[in-house]
């Protein structure tokens, strides 16, 4: 498969990196001459020096044999138009295109089959507001993605000192909560993802990755649950750009009330027209102050959302300090997770990880959907069709001997929703959801391979 | 460290199975060579082992600085384990002999030590032509392209073996663009071993030219090199050395239907122009100072200067007796060599290219202070960096060979053998002049001495950097 990318950026690097790891025939094109020369020698692409407006330079990187296109530079409108000028060459099946401004992401007239024939808008700003909006309702959780439609939830929680389940193997804790519809399907320890059988135990600063349908994720959210108190009533957002204003909308679509800092005065005016329920508040960064005056240890949640990364982290910390109960900090990129962690903002979001997780979905290969990618893409989610001829029907799990770094972590069966267990069939049809370490990768793509059809 | 050992192993293996095809050519001709060759392929393959299997295989892409190692030292031991089969077989006395020889076979240089070359047997023959082969293209290229275990890795080796000043990728994979520039590769040699069989040349000696003129290497399995032939196969092989000296994209995209690519690739006009300008003025200054038949001087020059240019080496009429002009001529070419991306050695025609065009600009500059320049090729923009690149590989070039050439006459020999010697070893053309010249052969040269040379070899078909960062301090602090 033919992919070109425009832009090699956080995300267009990334989407790159991954893509070229399976094997596809990656074209990346950039203006930066700097960004073209890290891509050229640390992936094994073909980078092309050049705009991905230009008609010479997708010609160049062969756009009429393109299968996809992904348009992810940081301007809305070189996207739009990179999409426009390699749909007016060549027929692409697939055009992604990354898109900021919620005007022209909401505007099919625009991106529609008879104007610029988009595929798929990925809204980064917008996808992180609904993230962030899912983390907040789920208490404890560092970072919650839902997939399948929306049916599948997953959900990452750091398992804090005291926690019930520590010591606790996978298999005991059937036995401890009889009711528990959901699967834990990833561990991250000691900078390592695991994908646990039914003998492996959890330890204290674990990170879990829990699978199931939304409704029941907080079976087992629950007891990991260390917060007293969960409920979400006084929110503070700090940055009033796009994603802060947009969280604070759906705040209030909710009922809460949110304070949210800002800056620059001319868009403080701007959001308190705009805002009818939150407090607008004017003050920077180094104003402590105003983050006592208004009472930030009285917060069950802090947002820093700016653009600038650094400075987010910064002041969720601070805010962490102060006494705020939960801090959530934006950041770009994806290599920082881990450490934000560490130094302890609860909850860190990379809006880059979250557009190359939106593009890789979109992009399958064969049966094989990529759904999610846990931490320095470790492990990924995948979601799959059984097919008649796949090795994985008509089997009970137990018997199906997956390789080691494979599990089953949901199967939709019509409408229903199975969590699987050793005595578990899959039938042809199903949706299965695994966990797949990137060590076994290969390995589950050759167990699905769909035989008859290939040859 | 160890992930290097293992990728050393696994090309270790890989050469003892290319070893395979002289062990056949031995079996088939009914040679005792058969016995070095399974004693080769014997101790290659259990270093490869030794190297390969104990060291688990880690996670994780080649580091630019493991790159350079791997290469270089994969060109090092491949010439050491190449060399076994001389030595066993005893065509050699001399280990440096053997090992000369073997560089001289994978770096495409051609610079023998042999004498009466009808008497060595054919397995080895065919050995010393198929190193050239192997070499021509490149060893780790080929290992690219069939092994498919690097990716990432596999750019940074490709890009410490293969150094051009641009990174001309054909297909957006590297193990694709291995492949590909392997079967052209493979394609062209084929014709060209047809096209040689079809005018009466046995197969033996056919698969074997074809092998050494598309790797630009030189080796011949006659005395008298391609002299032995007649005016048909000189003009094939003419023809194909000219071919082997061309950017082997440009054939390519030739197959695929890019008729006009070979003239709108600018390196490939200068590389046909100074080709042409060549032959020219020894075919010229032949007849007017040397007379005879204008059809025979030509031929030789032709021959010579394709020759000499694409860093062949074949001779077919000894040039150390022509005029001064005429071989002062060559020795220029020496330096120039083919085309980026060819099989063929010395600087470049792209780098002289640019390096001219790099003069022309500070010339403007000097006019104009104020005039913003940018050096062009054709409609690409070339960038400082690449610029600087280029001046400081030949910088390095000329500075090896001052040195090389210095030591040479060190040990005694005199100003044209030894300049000669070594522009013929670091452009990897063959023979040189004086006392090294077509006739002669580098036999007599003292172990020191081809101890240099075989270095100055390396240097050149790994176009210096690759190697002579290995000798930089820097390099080897953590």
């Amino acid at each position: 498969m033919s992919i070109i990318i425009i832009g090699a950026g956080e995300v267009g690097y990334n989407v790159a990196r991954r893509l070229s790891r399976e094997m596809q025939d990656i074209v990346v094109i950039d203006k930066d001459e700097e960004k073209i020369k890290r891509v050229s020698e640390t992936l094994d692409v073909h980078a092309i020096h050049g705009s991905g407006s230009s008609m010479a330079v997708l010609r160049k990187a062969g756009i009429e044999k393109a299968e996809i296109v992904v348009a992810a530079t940081d301007s809305d409108e070189v996207n739009m138009v990179s999409c426009l000028v390699a749909g007016a060459q060549a027929i692409v099946p697939i055009k992604i295109a990354r898109i900021k401004d919620s005007e022209y992401a909401s505007n099919m007239l625009i991106l529609g089959e008879d104007r610029l024939d988009i595929d798929l808008v990925i809204n980064t700003d917008q996808e992180m507001v609904a993230s962030i909006m899912r983390i907040l309702e789920t208490p404890a959780a560092v970072d919650v993605v839902d997939f399948a439609n929306e049916r599948i939830r997953m959900a990452s929680v750091f398992v804090k000192e005291g926690n019930p389940i520590i010591g606790k193997h996978m298999l005991d804790l059937k036995i401890l909560y009889p009711d528990l519809r959901v699967i834990i399907a990833a561990i991250y320890r000691d900078n390592h993802v695991i994908v646990p059988t039914g003998k492996d135990e959890i330890m204290k600063g674990d990170l879990v990755f829990i699978i199931g349908e939304p409704s029941t994720i907080s079976t087992l959210l629950a007891p990991l649950n260390c917060y007293h108190n969960s409920v979400l009533k006084r929110v503070m957002i700090f940055g009033g750009d796009s994603v802060g204003f947009n969280l604070a909308k759906m705040l209030e679509e909710k009922g809460i009330h949110p304070k949210i800092i800002e800056p620059d005065e001319e868009r403080c005016e701007f959001l308190a027209s705009e805002l009818d329920k939150s407090m607008v508040l004017r003050g920077d960064f180094t104003s402590h102050e105003l983050l006592e005056e208004e009472n930030i240890s009285e917060m069950d949640a802090f947002i820093a959302v700016t653009p600038d990364e650094e400075k987010n982290i910064l002041i969720a910390l601070f805010a962490k300090r102060m006494g705020a109960r939960r801090v959530v900090a934006s950041i770009n990129r994806a290599a920082y997770l881990p450490l934000v962690y560490q130094i302890g903002v609860d909850v860190a979001i990379s809006s880059s990880l979250i557009a190359v997780n939106k593009t890789l979905q979109h992009i399958r290969r064969g049966k094989i959907a990529s759904v999610v990618t846990l931490l320095e893409d470790q492990a990924e989610v995948i979601e799959i069709e059984a097919l008649e001829t796949s090795d994985l029907i008509n089997k009970r799990l137990k018997d199906l001997h997956l390789p080691k770094g494979v599990l089953v972590g949901a199967i939709f069966r019509g409408e229903e929703l199975v969590v699987p267990n050793g005595e578990t069939v899959i039938v042809p049809g199903d949706k299965v959801a695994m966990v797949v370490a990137s060590a076994a990768m290969k390995k589950v793509e050759k167990m699905v391979m769909v035989k008859p059809e290939y040859w | 460290m160890s992930q290097i050992l293992r990728v050393l192993g696994l090309l270790n293996l890989f050469l003892a199975g290319t070893m395979i095809f002289p062990l056949g050519i031995s079996w088939y001709y009914g040679e005792k060579e058969i016995v070095s060759f399974l004693i080769a392929m014997g101790i290659t393959a259990l270093a490869g082992l030794l190297l390969y299997l104990p060291i688990p295989k880690k996670r994780g892409d080649l580091t630019r600085r493991q790159a350079f190692l791997i290469v270089t030292f994969g060109w090092i031991s491949a010439s050491i384990f190449g060399a076994i089969p001389f030595y066993v077989s005893e065509l050699f006395t001399h280990p440096i002999d053997a090992l000369f020889e073997t560089v001289s076979g994978f770096t495409t240089t051609g610079s023998s030590v042999l004498t009466a070359l009808d008497a060595v047997p054919k397995g080895l023959l065919f050995w010393r032509a198929m190193i050239q082969w192997l070499g021509g293209m490149g060893i780790i290229l080929l290992s690219i392209a069939i092994l498919p275990f690097l990716g990432v890795g596999g750019m940074q080796l490709y890009r410490a073996e293969v150094p051009g000043p641009f990174l001309d990728k054909l297909r957006p994979r590297i193990a694709e663009t291995a492949k590909i520039l392997w079967q052209t590769y493979l394609l062209i040699s084929g014709l060209e071993v047809v096209l040689l069989f079809l005018g009466g040349m046995n197969i033996f000696d056919s698969i074997c030219h074809s092998f050494t003129t598309m790797a630009t290497g030189g080796f011949s399995t006659k005395d008298t090199s391609i002299a032995f032939y007649g005016h048909y196969h000189r003009i094939v092989i003419t023809v194909f050395m000219f071919l082997a000296g061309t950017n082997f994209a440009l054939h390519y995209r030739f197959l695929k239907g890019g008729y006009k690519g070979y003239w709108l690739d600018r390196e490939f006009r200068f590389y046909l122009a100074l080709i042409l300008v060549g032959i020219g003025l020894v075919f010229g200054y032949l007849l007017f100072v040397m007379g005879g038949g204008w059809g025979n001087r030509l031929e030789d020059a032709a021959f010579q200067v394709v020759s000499i240019m694409t860093t062949t080496g074949y001779a077919t009429t000894d040039f150390g007796v022509w005029p001064s002009f005429c071989q002062y001529l060559l020795v220029f070419l020496m330096f120039i060599g083919g085309c980026a991306g060819s099989t063929g050695g010395g600087i470049k025609c792209i780098r002289i290219m640019l390096l001219f065009k790099y003069a022309q600009q500070e010339l403007r500059r000097i006019i104009h202070p104020h005039a913003v320049t940018t050096v062009k090729l054709g409609e690409q923009n070339i960038s400082q960096s690449v610029l600087n690149g280029i001046l400081g590989m030949v910088i390095l070039f000329m500075a090896i060979f001052v040195l090389a050439s210095l030591a040479m006459s060190a040990l005694g020999f005199d100003i044209v053998t030894s300049i000669s010697s070594v522009a013929a070893t670091l452009g990897n053309i063959g023979p040189g002049l004086g006392l090294v010249g077509p006739a002669e052969n580098y036999a007599h040269i003292p172990s020191i001495g081809k101890g240099i040379l075989i270095f100055c070899m390396l240097a050149g078909r790994l176009e210096v950097y690759t190697i002579v960062i290995l000798l930089f301090p820097e390099f080897w602090r953590k």
